[in-house]
């Protein structure tokens, strides 16, 4: 069981515990994507009131699923952990902000590229997480260098709300992903024979 | 000079055990873990990882405390600062016993 991957996968796990309960974030990311899509006026305004309560419900089940079924775990006190999850939004939103300050209309999506470039990278730099940023980093480059908006620009996925909608999906890709690896290592197993005790 | 697998009797064996490996590595990837956890990454019987734990305690590797949330008792358990010093040397052992029998020739001089 404990073989070198095995440990590897064990460090990782315990280390973003939080992280990988994927089940806990996915309304949260739900309920962003509905007020984007309100903000876009796809939907009406009274969906995203009706959805807060059905959503925060549905956080709070997952939370206690999680402690009931895979135990807590304080995470090591440290502060670099989560500003690595920071950098691809603050990137994006500095992306997005300095195309809007230089009223430029490219057609393509930097903030798409910039997103697409930190999930590559985080497929390179993590690798347990390495299937699903691929499955969402390749996807957001391609759609980002294909000029949707026409050759003039602008690029759809650099109108804000888009963006950020984008970047929900993605981060939900990546919450199920997390789910599972979660899932994978802490599975049930037939209680093991106590050896060297 | 001893070969790589004279070495292998030198290594702490406390920590080696498998399941006793894993419930370091983890404890030293966090501040704390509780005894679900611990139990759901091992997957040992209660006894078991309690037997596991109870060696690990009594050596200083681990400190067990238990506690209560309302009504509901929580066992949680860190590893000690002389439990993480002890890991990190059987890690940097493991790796240069690796290394060493990677080079090691059974014949003569270690391979370059």
């Amino acid at each position: 069981m404990t073989d070198h991957a095995e440990l590897a996968r064990i460090r990782f796990v315990t280390t973003h515990f939080e992280y990988l309960q994927g089940l806990a974030a996915l309304p949260v990311l739900a309920w962003i994507a509905l007020a984007m899509a309100w903000a876009s006026d796809w939907i009406g305004g009274w969906l995203v009131l009706a959805a807060i309560p059905p959503l925060a419900a549905a956080a709070v089940a997952a939370i206690v699923h999680y402690r009931r079924a895979y135990g807590q775990v304080r995470p090591p006190r440290t502060g670099t952990r989560d500003a690595v999850f920071l950098w691809p939004v603050l990137a994006t939103v500095v992306a997005a902000a300095a195309v809007d300050i230089a009223g430029l209309t490219w057609p393509v999506s930097v903030e798409g590229i910039v997103l697409s470039g930190a999930a590559l990278a985080g497929a390179v730099l993590v690798r347990p997480l390495t299937p699903a940023l691929l499955l969402v980093g390749v996807p957001w480059l391609v759609v980002s260098l294909i000029p949707l908006g026409g050759s003039a620009g602008p690029h759809p996925l650099s109108t804000t709300e888009v963006w950020i909608l984008a970047f929900c999906a993605g981060s939900a890709v990546l919450q199920v992903w997390g789910h599972l690896l979660l899932r994978r290592t802490l599975r049930p197993r037939p209680a093991r024979r106590a050896s060297g005790t | 000079m001893t070969g790589p697998f004279e070495e292998l009797a030198g290594l702490d064996k406390l920590i080696h055990e498998p399941a006793r490996l894993a419930i370091t590595t983890a404890l030293n990837s966090c501040a704390e873990a509780d005894f679900l956890f611990l139990q759901r990454l091992t997957g040992l019987s209660k006894g078991n990882l309690s037997a596991h734990l109870s060696k690990l305690e009594a050596a200083g590797i681990v400190a067990i405390d238990k506690r209560f949330r309302g009504k509901r008792p929580e066992t949680w358990i860190r590893l000690t600062g002389e439990g993480a010093r002890a890991l990190a040397a059987h890690w940097e052992r493991l790796g240069a016993l690796r290394e060493r029998a990677n080079t090691w020739s059974p014949d003569g001089p270690p391979r370059e």
